[in-house]
């Protein structure tokens, strides 16, 4: 931390601005958002909060008139692959920022709900906010922590992936933000392993391996009594993260297949190692490119994809929800 | 005819064949069958123009059977010669996966499953089809899947050359939802998913037919 910093973070700020609001029961909750929001009503910048349905009623309830003035979307809903979030960030920002006005955004993709494989994929998306906006021009991002109802590692990791810190209407340079590994560590952590049973099968270079990976893959979701438009999913989504094993990977990989609990999970192990391309899959591909099509299209049809990659390998591990939820573009 | 299951006059046959002997009683129970119905037949052996024949026997009535030997072609020529026809007979030893035939002019139908291993011939099968047309139909009732290997060809195709409209008609739900999550409706105007319909009569589908050689 620098004097120049703290400088930067009281005058008007000039970049993309990252901050967690540490709060402790809902009516710090609504002080502090409410007190972000009205700042920037207050210079009529555009705003969108993506948080649980029933913060956005509180919200709304609180702004009165002024509701019509922010968008609002479920967390629930955008955040159910949290992969997905920061391409809901991007579109708002390109759609709303204008030359001299900045705009805002409250997101708070991480609740005590979480499971611990969405909890890591969140804390990774909370790295990758600062990377995907890095050089972007100035709108301010604040993410609520419930301090209170999250367990106290979960609070250290938002001071890690936070360069800002507000609490109790002051802000602070967080003195634990790093920014000096921007792939996120989760890639390198290892998986809980799949289970004996899992089903599994080989495939490789032969042309009719892919065909082989989707057969078992629409086999397995047909018996677990996955709906129509979940299996073409759960095929569409494991076929490509197949092609990249065969394309990228080495040539070929292994697909296991199970359940867990509502969930149809595949997981796909190859010799590749992903080096770099932070955001791979999270940025709306554009007509011109060749590549990155495929983990984009994963990322939008599945409800969790777990990407570790090392010197040892490849392991991309999808979650689908058997009784489905449309894939919203 | 009963020598070719499922053929009809207008049809343009892919024959895979496993030796001249083997081709010879094949056509020569063809003629005497077609001869007997009052029917033309004609016997051919080629590689190429095979796009172009679809055309041009669409319009006689009139089988084509095209003959290709297991043992002087390739299998990766032969599985395009065969995906390049709606009708197959024989023992075909490399299955393209997928098969697109002409319909009418500029209209072709699409059948089968497209991923990475057969994306390449789609692509080449597409540029033949729109080589002569300013806009391209492709019916996609009888295509069960479709990667984004696939659609990749698509976009390739609607980029390339200028002014190309092209219209899939029978899309399937998850080739629509592809396209909308890859967000090609708003970036490829020029082409548009039609969502399947009934009674379509360009739904035919792909034969597999007699297969002399087991």
């Amino acid at each position: 931390m620098t004097s120049a910093i703290a400088g930067d973070a009281q005058a008007r700020h000039q970049e993309f601005r990252h901050e967690a609001l540490l709060y402790a029961g809902s009516r710090e909750f609504l002080e502090g958002t409410l007190r972000f929001l009205r700042e920037g009503l207050a210079n009529d910048e555009p705003a969108l909060v993506v948080v649980d349905t029933s913060k956005i009623d509180a919200l709304r309830a609180a702004l009165g008139a002024d509701t019509e003035r922010v968008q609002f979307a479920d967390m629930a809903q955008v955040g159910r692959n949290p992969a997905r979030i920061i391409h809901r960030w991007r579109r708002f920002v390109d759609d709303h920022l204008r030359y001299d006005r900045p705009v805002r955004g409250i997101g708070e993709p991480i609740w005590a709900g979480r499971g611990p494989a969405e909890l890591a994929e969140c804390q990774a998306h909370e790295l990758l906010l600062n990377v995907a906006f890095a050089g972007s021009p100035a709108w301010s991002l604040l993410c609520p922590y419930d301090i209170e109802a999250l367990e106290p590692a979960v609070v250290e990791e938002a001071r890690r992936s936070h360069p800002y810190l507000m609490r109790n209407g002051t802000r602070e340079v967080s003195a634990d933000y790093t920014i000096a590994e921007p792939v996120p560590v989760q890639r390198t952590q290892t998986l809980p392993p799949p289970p004996a049973d899992a089903e599994q099968i080989r495939f490789g270079p032969d042309p009719q391996s892919l065909r082989m990976v989707r057969e078992l893959v629409l086999d397995h979701a047909a018996r677990a009594g996955a709906g129509p438009t979940t299996m073409e999913n759960v095929v569409l989504a494991v076929n490509e993260v197949a092609t990249n094993s065969l394309v990228h990977g080495g040539g070929q990989g292994t697909l296991r297949v199970w359940g867990e609990g509502d969930a149809l999970v595949c997981q796909v192990d190859d010799h590749g190692r992903i080096t770099g391309q932070p955001l791979v899959g999270r940025l709306a591909p554009e007509v011109l490119q060749d590549g990155g099509r495929g983990l984009w299209m994963v990322n939008q049809l599945c409800d969790l994809v777990q990407i570790r990659s090392s010197a040892a390998g490849t392991t991309v591990r999808l979650r689908i929800s058997r009784s489905g939820g449309p894939a919203s573009p | 005819m009963s020598c070719l299951d499922g053929l009809g006059p207008g049809d343009h046959v892919c024959c895979v064949v496993e030796s001249p002997s083997h081709l010879d009683a094949l056509a020569a129970q063809c003629f005497a069958e077609g001869a007997a119905n009052g029917e033309k037949l004609v016997r051919c052996e080629l590689a190429a123009f095979e796009l172009a024949l679809d055309e041009v026997v669409a319009g006689l009535v009139a089988t084509v059977v095209c003959a290709y030997h297991n043992e002087h072609f390739d299998p990766p020529t032969i599985a395009e010669m065969v995906s390049l026809h709606r009708v197959t007979v024989g023992r075909v030893r490399t299955e393209p996966g997928f098969r697109m035939w002409y319909v009418s002019a500029g209209t072709w139908s699409v059948s089968g499953e497209i991923d990475a291993s057969n994306a390449e011939l789609f692509g080449r099968a597409l540029t033949n089809a729109a080589s002569q047309t300013s806009q391209l139909r492709l019916h996609a009732a009888g295509l069960r899947f479709i990667a984004v290997a696939g659609i990749r060809e698509l976009v390739t195709l609607a980029r390339a050359p200028a002014g190309l409209r092209l219209v899939v008609e029978e899309s399937s739900p998850a080739f629509q939802r592809t396209w909308q999550l890859l967000e090609l409706d708003r970036q490829l105007p020029q082409v548009e998913l039609v969502p399947t319909s009934a009674g379509d009569p360009a739904a035919q589908t792909p034969v597999a037919g007699w297969d002399g050689a087991r």
